[in-house]
């Protein structure tokens, strides 16, 4: 097991059928790529997936499934977990209808504990990706802090993201620590910036390889291993250029920072 | 220690003399006691001053942009007299100089002539950054250049912790890098706008000091670091009434630690 990992989102580009996909894995071994977060391709089964996993000697590091399905998908997501031999289970963001108000994200935080209890039953981790938007204020309360608050962190894991966490004005070293004991594995991409476009109040940012941006990485490392972080996990929502030049910079820059 | 107010925050309740002698008697009622103001077109310096001085207002600085610098020095020297201010801020960086390592170089090298021109008349020279100079070059940003091929006696620093955040760095440990250098900050919040997509470009925005999502703490406790004494509030776009926000800011500096006296 390497504590370094990948969001197969960032490859999609180069993995939309089977051929490609299965030479997208094959060059991610050359890399040094052994645990992927992904999703059954339209194209596979779970079990072809697993099985083209285990030739490369990859492994899943989750499974996915929506929030809105699970308690009826929860067969299949044990099979699915089964087979892919892991016990986390990954979902999606907050519904767009409950994140209008803390009456929703309190809605959500409780579907949240009840999809993780069911979870729990079926000897699975749940775990929640977040992005910016949940740091959106409610008056006195943000989105993320009823999710933080009102989840049972028995039942409810966190995947935090040190791009978005930045992105909503946080400082990821600090903001990381609410996430101890209750995260397993991370997000991780730079933040750069590029070109001034229009105005100078408005300069855009750029997701690009770990170790390339601003983000302050020494810090965010040592939060993260404070707070028992296992897996980095890398995901470059957008690549300018070659994605697996992209993928190989983010891992060689994550060994030259420690990490194995 | 003391707070002040970039006047730009309130540009569109300042384009006549009586719109800005409400305006300033507003800000003044607030409680604050220094403006960071550039001299409008329908007054001089000295009728300013007289304005100011009626609200019991003082300026924290005097305006000049960097390139004019070398030549108009007798005129700034005296602009600055007339506001009793030691301090010249200036302009951001052109378009011209962002695009790469070598256009900071040579912008740095255009401060540091202002900035030691302006030493040798007694006067403090700082530069106010917004999230560009944090530009990603092969062999460090923008800011880098500049901190490093600058005198740290002739050009300081005026920088924004709401635009540092956007610049993807963390403002309680960026801050670090102006230590010595940095009298005044610029201050405001960092809220993020609901959304309903995941663009990376995910809609930020201006907000009151002690609102959205920055570290207030670290930041303060860093600018008490680096030697800060003025805690400039300045937001770029105010969502509400621009008076009850900077109201808001003046009174979270206060709850913040930060004294004005």
């Amino acid at each position: 097991m390497s504590q370094i990992g990948l969001q197969m989102y960032t490859m999609r580009h180069v993995s939309g059928d089977r051929e490609s996909f299965l030479n997208t894995l094959d060059r991610l071994v050359e890399i040094g790529i052994e645990d992927v977060q992904i999703s059954v391709p339209a194209f596979m089964t779970c079990g072809e997936l697993s099985e083209e996993l285990r030739q490369r000697k990859m492994k899943a590091d989750s499974v996915f499934c929506s929030t809105v399905r699970i308690l009826d998908s929860l067969d299949q997501i044990r099979r699915e977990a089964e087979l892919l031999h892991t016990d986390v289970l990954r979902t999606d963001s907050i519904p767009a209808a409950l994140r209008k108000d803390a009456a929703g994200y309190r809605q959500f935080a409780s579907d949240l504990n009840r999809q993780g209890e069911a979870l729990k039953k079926i000897g699975l981790a749940y775990m929640y990706h977040f992005h910016a938007f949940e740091f959106v204020s409610f008056g006195d309360i943000r989105g993320i802090d009823i999710l933080l608050g009102e989840t049972d962190p028995e039942l409810v894991l966190f995947q935090p993201d040190v791009f978005w966490l930045t992105s909503a004005g946080t400082e990821p070293s600090d903001f990381l620590w609410r996430f101890a004991n209750r995260a397993r594995y991370m997000h991780v991409k730079d933040y750069a910036i590029r070109q001034l476009e229009g105005a100078i109040e408005n300069v855009p940012s750029h997701f690009a390889p770990v170790g390339t941006g601003n983000l302050n990485w020494p810090g965010i490392l040592k939060t993260a291993e404070s707070i028992g972080i296992e897996r980095f996990v890398i995901e470059q929502d957008i690549v300018e250029g070659d994605v697996f030049a992209a993928v190989k910079l983010s891992v060689d820059n994550l060994k030259k920072m420690g990490l194995s | 220690m003391g707070i002040s107010i970039q006047m730009y925050t309130l540009r569109d309740f300042m384009k006549t003399k009586s719109d800005l002698d409400a305006t300033l008697a507003r800000v003044a009622a607030i409680g604050y006691k220094t403006v960071q103001i550039s001299i409008p077109p329908f007054l001089d310096v000295r009728e300013l001053q007289t304005l100011l001085a009626a609200h019991g207002l003082r300026a924290d600085s005097v305006m000049a942009p960097t390139a004019a610098i070398p030549e108009q020095l007798d005129r700034i020297c005296q602009k600055a007299a007339i506001l009793g201010t030691d301090t010249v801020r200036t302009d951001g960086i052109g378009h011209a100089y962002t695009g790469s390592a070598d256009g900071f170089r040579r912008y740095a090298a255009i401060l540091q002539e202002a900035g030691q021109k302006l030493r040798g008349r007694g006067l403090n020279f700082m530069y106010h950054n917004h999230a560009i100079e944090y530009t990603n070059f092969a062999k460090g940003t923008g800011m880098s250049i500049l901190l490093r091929e600058t005198d740290p006696d002739c050009v300081w620093f005026q920088p924004d912790v709401h635009h540092i955040a956007a610049a993807g760095l963390e403002p309680s440990q960026a801050l670090l890098a102006f230590q010595g250098r940095c009298a005044y900050v610029h201050m405001q919040g960092y809220a993020i706008i609901p959304g309903e997509g995941f663009d990376p470009q995910v809609p930020r925005r201006t907000v009151p000091v002690g609102e959205g999502n920055l570290n207030w703490p670290g930041i303060v406790a860093a600018c008490r670091q680096i030697g800060v004494r003025l805690y400039v509030v300045e937001q770029d776009f105010c969502i509400g009434d621009p008076f009850d926000e900077i109201t808001r800011s003046y009174q979270a500096l206060l709850r913040l630690g930060v004294a004005d006296d």
